[in-house]
């Protein structure tokens, strides 16, 4: 009976310093997945991924949490991709602008004025959305939405204003696509992650960088470069929200269900393409307000940067393969070319 | 053995900051007098730069030449020191060999999905490799370090104090 009594006690004790007995909510811990990406908190990717999160946990009941990390800070631009594919990360953004190996032939419409706007960028994309599908899935990823960055321009220190103002220039580049359309117009392509950029420029280790004009004011980079030039290489740069399916089949049903579910009560798709339009016109009106110089170049020179850029599709071409070339060629249907 | 393959590594390291400078060299004066960088020349110092730091990682080690704060072990009795080196080493190879393992996991999946640099196309996993043996390189010298610790310490109360990295200063 003593024994018994010294084994109770010391139970008791035990169980106190575990903790105590787990309470019901404690032992339904909530299914957590990770999202990292590279946009700025402000930026309308942030904004509306934290709606999808915030919308997933309200239909789960608090049992399933997305949790969003802006700017770089899970992992950087180049990590994310890898961390998908390894299931690192359960969901996240695929950027068409970063790719370099693996998916490169994803890139098809990110290649030098292929598209020309937002509209034009986002007709195609919807029609080749079932080969986006089928690319990702080679790969282990279940693509849930496709949207984009509004139109890549050039940020610099000095006008580029023609063809021949590329000549020398280090320009900042983030993906394959990038890099051969700066090599192929006379500039040197420099690699440096998004995170870095403000400093880079400022520091003026580029002498210009390829983004999206829209970062100007949620990255600051007004602050460290003085002209914006409007080169349109390229009309958007797609973006999917994918998520590893190993991650995907191993969720619940219900929970699968609540996903999709939520990114139709957000509009997620719509919204992000919405917002970049809003974002892009933003932008260009707020351009002379914080100090920038937008610069247009003439349609001849444009004209001259497409017909150069044909040996950036060459480069990607040899490089992507038969789905590249399938890719291609449904790209150029979809735009009626 | 060990000391010969650190100051060899080490050695390639220092010819990495010969290559670098150059090439940085030769990419700013070709950029600011002839309007003609160099395609190439960050990724080539980015990779060089890996040499650099972790091939020269152990021979650092073995040279005392990496940050200690003695502020307060100082202070404290030889044998006292010994024992405390020999729970730094070992919580050092214990960092060690799992920075390794993610390193090499990092590596492999590059070699896997083939992928390179964005700019000249390089494959990424050889300079990705060049982490994980620097690191492994250095366990090995603190490993050897660390049994002459252990020896030290349970030897003669007069010689029971910190060893160096190198068996010449033990």
């Amino acid at each position: 009976m003593k024994k018994l009594a010294c084994l109770s006690v010391a139970v008791a004790v035990l169980t106190l310093i575990a903790g105590g007995p787990a309470p019901a909510e404690a032992q339904a811990k909530p299914i957590v997945w990770n999202l990292p990406h590279v946009a700025a908190p402000t930026y309308y990717h942030t904004i509306n991924l934290n709606a999808f999160a915030a919308k997933v946990k309200e239909k789960s009941g608090g049992r399933m949490e997305i949790r969003v990390h802006p700017a770089s800070s899970l992992y950087p631009q180049q990590e994310i991709l890898p961390s998908l594919l390894d299931g690192r990360s359960e969901i996240g953004p695929v950027l068409s602008g970063y790719l370099t190996d693996v998916l490169l032939e994803l890139g098809v419409l990110e290649l030098p004025f292929m598209t020309s706007s937002l509209e034009e960028h986002r007709k195609a994309q919807q029609q080749l959305k079932p080969f986006f599908t089928e690319q990702l899935g080679k790969k282990g990823l279940k693509m849930l939405t496709a949207h984009a960055w509004p139109s890549q321009q050039v940020f610099s220190h000095e006008p580029i204003r023609t063809i021949a103002d590329w000549k020398g220039k280090k320009i900042r580049v983030y993906g394959a696509d990038t890099s051969n359309i700066t090599k192929t117009l006379g500039g040197v392509p420099v690699n440096i992650p998004f995170g870095e950029l403000y400093t880079a420029l400022d520091k003026k280790t580029v002498d210009g960088a390829i983004t999206s004009a829209t970062n100007a004011e949620p990255m600051k980079f007004f602050e460290v470069s003085k002209v914006i030039n409007y080169w349109f290489l390229a009309g958007a740069s797609s973006e999917w929200l994918v998520v590893n399916q190993k991650a995907w089949d191993g969720l619940a049903k219900d929970l699968q269900q609540v996903v999709l579910d939520s990114l139709k009560e957000v509009r997620f798709e719509d919204k992000e393409w919405e917002d970049a339009k809003a974002f892009e016109e933003r932008a260009l009106k707020r351009f002379p307000e914080i100090g920038m110089t937008v610069v247009n170049p003439s349609k001849a020179e444009i004209e001259k940067a497409r017909k150069l850029s044909r040996a950036a599709w060459d480069t990607w071409l040899s490089r992507s393969g038969a789905d590249g070339k399938r890719g291609m060629e449904l790209a150029l249907k979809a735009l009626g070319r | 053995m060990i000391g010969r393959a650190s100051k060899a590594a080490s050695f390639l390291g220092g010819l990495a900051t010969l290559l670098m400078a150059g090439a940085i060299t030769s990419d700013v004066l070709l950029r600011y007098f002839l309007n003609s960088p160099l395609q190439g020349v960050d990724e080539i110092a980015g990779f060089l730069q890996v040499l650099v730091v972790f091939w020269g990682c152990a021979y650092a080690f073995q040279q005392g030449g990496h940050i200690r704060v003695d502020l307060v072990t100082s202070h404290l009795p030889g044998p006292v020191r010994a024992w405390l080196r020999v729970v730094t080493l070992l919580l050092g190879l214990g960092l060690l060999g799992v920075v390794c393992w993610v390193t090499i996991q990092s590596a492999l999946t590059a070699y896997r999905y083939q992928r390179v640099s964005v700019v000249m196309l390089y494959a990424l996993w050889p300079a990705m490799l060049l982490i994980p043996t620097g690191l492994a390189l250095m366990a090995v010298a603190m490993l050897a370090t660390l049994g002459r610790q252990v020896r030290a310490a349970l030897g003669p109360r007069a010689g029971r104090a910190e060893v160096g990295g190198q068996r010449d200063e033990a």
